[in-house]
């Protein structure tokens, strides 16, 4: 048994590594989507179509059918209270909306944390669609800040919130998942290095 | 992406040479080159032969590669072999990795002082294929040494512009080399080892940069900011003499080309420099036996090596001061800053003020919020300075718990040494603060980044002395409290990092200001002139936008507005006032045109009137470029182009 251990050379360790983590990373990809689908079923995840007004605005107003910012930091928010899965736009800005960025609440009542900060990109295809994506989580709250600049003029076409994730929307990676894919890889075959040394009784 | 590959493949041939001929160990090779080419190519161009010298460094490094190919020529597949260690592969391979990840991603600058200094340099370089000594800008800080902008020109020379990721590309082949460097203590049968140290230091920027990514993307790898890679080349000079096995000029002349480097980063780099060769001459007086360096034996021998460090250090440091003396005719060593103090002068009143007395009050404020600071400001992960050392202390007690006998007596020193280091390190920045910088220096602007400058390379140091421990003593436990450091902070890295904050995570959003200003600058490039001085009109800017334009339209003289003060007793009387002191100064600074790009309030009601097309018209989300005609004491404003921009 130790004698086959002591023969497994360190590249077939590695490719194990590689294709562990890219199983791991495949597995809970599923379970996300699983997670979705089962809510969606239940009724606890619906998507819905919404108007500027339906959400408490900040720092916001009506002008000539748009929506004027008057402050550098202006906010719609809105309350959930169950599952939410993201949440899609499109809208077009006089001048360039700087980050916009989505914050969620897991709690009632709770403050502002980067943490629980994501940002909306633009889809590349139609640059008018903006979007931000995430597994399925329970949130009390989201607030999203559309632009960074003060007098900027927004005109707001349609908001859905809980877009449906399709199965290669969870499996599709992004860079950093692919970065992390090379880092956890390298780190699992070296611990597995590390584990037939122990099992041999020689460290080098 | 032909030409960055290329120069890595040049680097790579040469740290090859390095091994076969000078006997380097292969892991440390890659970082000995890369400087050395470096160093090479600032000289030629310290005499205004920035683009020649690229070439001849380069084909000289190929040379000298084909005469260790001709000479191995019988045994080439076994030296190799031996050359292709764990860092270098590593090294190789993150390089190939980052280089296809920046070509698709093409990330561009976006932060506040690659538009002051370390990216307008770059391009500047690359514009004018000499230093930035040569002529005359709107940059900043022309007398900073030009080791980073060089080594970014060297991979792109001969493009056909500036490409700014290959800029990150150089930054990244400097900080995967020293990661290289530092698993030098592992050959190929101890593979895991150095995959720890190597992953170790992939993350250990993010460990620090923290503070700033939870409010901000801090980009680390793609960024054109010299404190991280600085910070590492430092721990990689003291890497390239800690690992090398030899006890005699061997170890010590290729930490040379490196102190070298570190000296022509940044004024900075004179004191890191400097505490790097302390370490070295600390580490050679307790764990070199029997060495000799250019025949001169044991004591003396190794006095001699540290002074040969301390001239290579101080001949960089003012070498580039005669240059600056030579070619723009202004003192190195006059540091300016809020007391206009030159840094010997600095050092001088100080150290007396701190240990004499009496201080000043601007002293005594700074001092206390200086020791406050140390365990109350948040520098990491894992939270203040003091937890910080605290890290770097239990490593090195890890380190001298599992080391074999002399490994002990260098993890000891080595604590010591560091910790000096430090200390006076600290002390340093305390006198920066209180002399050199003006008002932001009372709430200790920027404190995070000057110290993980020191944090970053110290931890590192910490890791060697572990991974020395890892091969001669205890290899079980040491190994495991190798991998058991890695796996902690992979833990908070992955608690504390957001994907879309750091470097794989970029999009166009990120970059929304520069966008911005270059969709502007980009509408109006047409009509402006070579030599047209240009005032920038920016409401409410605090002076990004302004180093943006600098940035975009970099051929010319870029004039801030510094904000209008007169006010006199009516609206009228104001105008009047405020007109005759734009007209003052434009007249000073010869402006020939002026660009609009946020109007405001002010504006509006005070200038409007001089203009041919309203501002409300031009500015915001619009731009307009308008031709200054002076009068008998009175200015207008005639456009030359304006119009809406779209950022699309």
């Amino acid at each position: 048994m130790i004698k086959k251990i002591e023969k497994i050379p360190f590249i077939a360790l590695l490719l194990t590594a590689f294709i562990t983590v890219a199983v791991v990373f495949g597995a809970n990809g599923c379970l996300n989507y699983y997670k979705e689908m089962s809510a969606r079923k239940e009724g606890t995840l619906v998507t819905k179509q919404l108007q500027v007004q339906d959400f408490v605005i900040d720092g916001m107003r009506e002008k000539d059918g748009q929506w004027q910012t008057t402050d550098g930091d202006p906010k719609l928010m809105i309350n959930i209270s169950g599952m939410f899965t993201g949440i899609e736009f499109t809208a077009e800005y006089l001048v360039y909306p700087g980050d916009i960025i989505r914050y969620y609440f897991t709690q009632p009542g709770e403050g502002f944390s980067p943490r629980k900060r994501l940002y909306v990109s633009q889809n590349n295809d139609n640059p008018q669609l903006y979007r931000c994506k995430t597994p399925a989580t329970y949130v009390v709250d989201i607030r999203l800040d559309p632009t960074t600049v003060a007098g900027n003029m927004i005109d707001f076409d349609s908001i859905i919130i809980n877009p449906p994730h399709s199965l290669s929307d969870y499996l599709t990676p992004a860079p950093y998942h692919l970065m992390m894919w090379v880092v956890y890889s390298l780190l699992l075959a070296a611990i597995f290095r590390f584990v037939q040394e122990f099992f041999t009784k020689s460290f080098e | 992406m032909i030409i960055p590959l290329f120069v890595l493949t040049v680097v790579l041939a040469f740290a090859f040479a390095l091994y076969a001929l000078a006997d380097i160990r292969p892991s440390l090779t890659p970082l000995v080159s890369l400087v050395t080419i470096a160093d090479i190519v600032v000289i030629f161009g310290m005499f205004g032969m920035l683009y020649k010298g690229v070439e001849i460094t380069l084909i000289a490094a190929v040379i000298v590669t084909s005469f260790a190919v001709k000479k191995y020529k019988n045994n080439i597949k076994e030296k190799l072999s031996d050359f292709l260690q764990p860092g270098v592969i590593l090294f190789a391979t993150s390089c190939l990795l980052m280089l296809a990840y920046l070509s698709y991603a093409q990330p561009i600058m976006h932060e506040w002082d690659e538009f002051s200094f370390w990216g307008i340099s770059q391009l500047l370089i690359k514009n004018h294929d000499r230093l930035y000594t040569y002529y005359s800008s709107s940059m900043l800080g022309q007398s900073i040494p030009p080791a980073l902008p060089v080594l970014s020109y060297i991979f792109q020379w001969c493009g056909t512009r500036f490409v700014e990721w290959t800029g990150f590309f150089a930054y990244d082949v400097l900080m995967f080399a020293a990661f290289s460097a530092f698993t030098a203590a592992f050959e190929r049968k101890s593979t895991n080892s150095a995959i720890f140290v190597y992953l170790l230091a992939f993350i250990t920027p993010f460990f620090f940069a923290v503070s700033e990514f939870l409010t901000y993307m801090k980009p680390v790898y793609i960024t054109a900011y010299s404190d991280i890679p600085m910070a590492l080349t430092f721990a990689g000079a003291v890497a390239v003499y800690f690992f090398s096995e030899k006890g005699n000029e061997n170890a010590i002349i290729p930490v040379l080309p490196v102190l070298m480097f570190i000296t022509f980063t940044k004024d900075m780099g004179l004191a890191l420099g400097c505490i790097a060769l302390f370490v070295i001459f600390f580490d050679m007086l307790v764990a070199r036996e029997n060495f000799v360096f250019l025949k001169i034996k044991g004591f003396f021998g190794k006095c001699f090596a540290a002074f040969v460090m301390l001239m290579t250090v101080g001949g960089t440091y003012f070498g580039w001061g005669f240059h600056l003396g030579k070619v723009l005719a202004v003192n190195r060593t006059d540091y300016g800053g809020s007391s206009g103090m030159g840094i010997v002068q600095m050092l001088l009143t100080g150290v007396k003020e701190l240990l004499i007395g009496p201080k000043s009050d601007k002293f005594l404020f700074i001092q206390d919020n200086f020791i406050q600071a140390f365990s109350g400001t948040k520098v990491s992960m894992i939270g203040s300075g003091r937890n910080v050392v605290l890290l770097i202390v239990i490593i090195f007690v890890f380190a001298f718990v599992f080391g074999d006998k002399k490994g002990k007596k260098r993890s000891a020193t080595m604590l010591f040494s560091t910790t000096v280091g430090f200390v006076g390190y600290y002390i340093f920045h305390l006198l920066l603060y209180v002399y050199i910088l003006g008002d932001e220096a009372y709430n200790l602007v920027s404190y995070d980044r000057y110290m993980y400058t020191y944090y970053i390379p110290w931890l590192m140091m910490a890791v060697f002395c572990l991974a020395m421990a890892a091969r001669d003593g205890a290899k079980f436990w040491a190994k495991g409290a190798l991998a058991g450091i890695v796996c902690c902070v992979l833990l908070l890295f992955n608690f504390y990092i957001i994907p879309e904050n750091i470097f794989t995570g970029v999009t166009g959003n990120s970059f929304a200001i520069r966008k911005d200003v270059a969709a502007k600058a980009d509408h109006i490039r047409d009509v402006i002139g070579e030599d047209d001085v240009i005032f920038l009109y920016c409401g409410q800017d605090d002076g990004m936008r302004w180093f943006t334009y600098t940035f975009e339209l970099i051929d010319n003289y870029i004039i801030p507005n510094r904000g209008f003060v007169s006010t006199g007793q009516t609206e009228q009387e104001t105008k009047q006032l405020l007109q005759k002191e734009m007209y003052d100064r434009f007249k000073d600074y010869g402006v020939t045109h002026m660009l609009m790009d946020w109007t405001s309030h002010d504006f509006c009601l005070y200038f409007d009137e001089l203009c041919d097309v309203s501002t409300s018209e031009t500015g915001n989300a619009a731009v307009g470029y308008y031709k200054v005609i002076y009068g008998n004491n009175s200015l207008r404003f005639e456009l030359v182009k304006g119009g809406k921009v779209n950022f699309d």
